[in-house]
């Protein structure tokens, strides 16, 4: 008769609901900041296409649709230009709301009141 | 300027409130009466004082004040000449003898008078409690509340972000107005070094309009944070 082995202890980190939104926002700030990086690729094929169309006339075609692409793509550039700067202040400023509020909350609840247990 | 000599008197020895009455059965001062006994300005004093005043008690002279000043203590009554030497005392800047003995040089805080001024003081077990709790609190409850560390985080974020896109708009412009790839431009120059140029005067106001957007965005938001925190 051995004694009973103890309930082994999640490690898995638990994501309250008052956390969902940052997770979310975090995430979403790190797609976003990592688009902004790959869309240089943008600006380093465009070197290569314009010494490209300098040596060979012929490579006219496929520099056009570069450009082409390019130019599709510039307005999700520039909304990217928009959206980042926004994200990260907005999650940054939340935070600091959020961490005031608890701050705020941790003064109010003092040992000695009837409300608060103790653990 | 026309003074009644029974207030000349009273101002020239000073506020007594127990010339006025302002005590209480036990002979304490009553706080609600009495006001401040150095009154700076004598102007004021004059002017508007006496008309709230109570009269002046003619009959016995009271019996001697904590508040009184020492050289007075022997003669309180209210019909003392004002030409005595105490008359000087609400005037610093005259050459009159000092009213006070001076105090020893251990000790500046000693009272200057042989007699202690009474004071009391309401202090009950209930307000000690009420102290110790306040201590308590305070001690558990942190940091100052002005110590957010998210918005320190913003602020040097907003400020690192400025910084770097003012850098490279600067290294931007000197790459394409000084080294250039044009017409102008080094046709010796090494490959490598042409390539990396071109990129980087392409790609560096790419990348310098976000962080201006972070910076400019983040320094209003710090800003707005820290009168809005504060004042809640």
């Amino acid at each position: 008769m051995s004694a009973p082995e103890p309930t082994p202890v999640s490690t898995r980190p638990v994501i309250r609901a008052s956390r969902a939104p940052f997770v979310v926002g975090w995430i979403t700030f790190a797609i976003l900041a990592a688009l902004v990086i790959g869309a240089l690729w943008f600006d380093y094929q465009s070197a290569y296409w314009a010494a490209q169309s300098a040596q060979d006339p012929n490579s006219f075609s496929e520099a056009q649709r570069f450009w082409a692409t390019a130019e599709a793509a510039r307005p999700a550039r520039e909304a990217l230009t928009v959206l980042v700067p926004v994200v990260l202040v907005a999650l940054l400023a939340g935070h600091a709301v959020v961490w005031n509020g608890a701050r705020r909350t941790a003064q109010a609840a003092h040992p000695s009141d009837p409300d608060v247990s103790a653990p | 300027m026309n003074v009644d000599p029974r207030y000349a008197a009273q101002f020239q020895r000073g506020y007594d409130p127990r010339e006025q009455g302002a005590v209480d059965a036990t002979g304490a001062v009553a706080p609600a009466t009495a006001p401040p006994a150095d009154d700076a300005t004598p102007a004021s004093d004059a002017a508007g004082a006496p008309a709230t005043r109570a009269p002046l008690p003619v009959g016995d002279p009271p019996a001697a004040s904590p508040f009184a000043r020492p050289s007075a203590a022997s003669s309180t009554s209210a019909s003392a000449p004002a030409s005595a030497p105490r008359a000087d005392l609400t005037r610093p800047s005259s050459a009159a003898a000092p009213a006070y003995p001076a105090a020893p040089a251990a000790d500046p805080v000693a009272p200057r008078s042989g007699s202690p001024i009474p004071v009391r003081v309401a202090v009950g077990p209930d307000d000690v409690l009420d102290e110790a709790d306040e201590l308590d609190r305070l001690g558990a409850s942190g940091p100052a509340p002005w110590r957010n560390p998210f918005v320190i985080a913003l602020a040097i974020v907003s400020v690192v972000a400025l910084v770097t896109a003012i850098a490279l708009s600067m290294h931007s412009y000197a790459l394409i107005a000084d080294t250039g790839y044009g017409y102008d431009s080094d046709r010796d120059a090494d490959g490598g070094a042409m390539v990396w140029a071109f990129f980087l005067s392409q790609a560096a106001p790419n990348l310098a309009a976000p962080l201006y957007g972070v910076g400019v965005l983040g320094a209003a938001s710090t800003v707005a944070l820290l009168v809005a925190l504060r004042r809640r």
